[in-house]
C-alpha cells in the first residue's frame, strides 16, 4: 500500500448513477440507459459511460489531496466496459518527475476481479 | 462509417455554446457520488457534444468501437458561472484494412475573454466490420 496515494474502493456502479451521469453530461445514448437496446446490441446489460469511469478515476486526485489548480493534463485509456453492480478500485501505479519539473502520476481503475477498466495519468505542475 | 479523404481534413464541427455553472458542476459530482463542489476535471466532456456531432455526421456505428483514448489539457482557470464555446476538429484520419482511426481536438474558449480554457484530444478506433466483443 502506497501511503501517499492509498488505493480505495468506489461504491458499486448503479443504473441510477448512470442516469445521473447521462443528465449531467448530456449523453443519453440508449446503450447506457435502455437494457433492451443494450441486449439487442449483444451486451448483457446497459454499460456505464466511459467518461463516467474517467470521472470516477479523477476522484482519486481529490482523495490524494492534489489541488485542482495544479492539474495540467488528465488522460485516460479505456480498456473495459463497466456494468451496473460492478465495484471499481483505484490503484496507484507510479509517480515520476518529468524534465519540466512536473510530476506524472499514473493509476488504474480496476474491477473486483482485477480487470483493468482504464489507466489514468495526471500531469501536475 | 463514411470514409474521409485527406483533402477533407481538417473537418470542423458546428460551434457549441453553453454555460458552466454550479448546478452543472453539482450534477456531475452527484453522478460521481461525492459531496465535493469542485469543478471535476472531466467536466469538459460536456463540450464534446460537438465532436459527437462530427461522429454522427460520419455515420459512426458505436457498436464497432474498439478503442478510445481521451485527455484534457487545462490551460486557464475557470470561474463560475462562465459562458463557453467549443468546436471539435477532426485533424487526422487513417483507414487501415479493418479499422478507422480518428484524432479529434476540441477547443473550449471562455466567450467573454476569448481565452482558451481547455483543450481535449480524443483518439477513437472504429472497426470496419463487427465489434469489439
Amino acid at each position: 500500500m502506497n501511503e501517499k496515494f492509498p488505493s480505495f474502493d468506489l461504491d458499486p456502479i448503479t443504473k441510477e448513477q448512470i442516469l445521473d451521469y447521462a443528465d449531467a453530461s448530456g449523453d443519453h445514448n440508449k446503450i447506457h440507459l435502455d437494457p433492451d437496446f443494450a441486449r439487442a446490441a449483444g451486451l448483457p446489460n446497459v454499460i456505464a459511460h466511459g467518461m463516467l469511469s474517467m470521472g470516477l478515476a479523477a476522484s482519486a486526485l481529490e482523495k490524494w489531496k492534489i489541488s485542482p489548480n495544479t492539474l495540467l493534463k488528465f488522460e485516460s485509456k479505456f480498456k473495459e466496459k463497466v456494468f451496473p453492480g460492478e465495484t471499481l478500485r483505484a490503484e496507484f501505479i507510479s509517480e515520476t518527475e518529468l524534465p519540466t519539473g512536473h510530476k506524472l502520476i499514473t493509476w488504474n481503475l480496476l474491477k473486483a476481479d482485477g480487470t483493468e477498466v482504464l489507466q489514468a495519468r495526471a500531469e501536475i505542475g | 462509417m463514411l470514409e474521409i479523404s485527406i483533402e477533407q481534413l481538417p473537418l470542423y464541427s458546428s460551434v457549441f455554446e453553453f454555460e458552466i455553472n454550479q448546478k452543472l458542476v453539482d450534477g456531475f459530482q452527484k453522478s460521481f457520488r461525492t459531496s465535493s463542489r469542485q469543478i471535476p476535471p472531466t467536466l469538459g466532456v460536456r463540450a464534446l457534444t460537438c465532436m459527437f456531432e462530427l461522429l454522427n455526421r460520419l455515420e459512426v456505428d458505436w457498436m464497432k468501437l474498439l478503442h478510445v483514448q481521451q485527455d484534457f489539457e487545462y490551460l486557464d482557470s475557470l470561474h463560475l458561472p462562465c459562458q463557453v464555446r467549443s468546436q471539435a476538429i477532426l485533424e487526422r484520419y487513417r483507414k487501415r484494412a479493418t479499422s478507422h482511426w480518428l484524432n479529434f481536438t476540441t477547443n473550449i474558449y471562455e466567450v467573454s475573454s476569448n481565452n482558451l480554457l481547455l483543450r481535449s484530444h480524443s483518439t477513437i478506433l472504429i472497426a470496419e466490420t463487427g465489434g469489439a466483443e
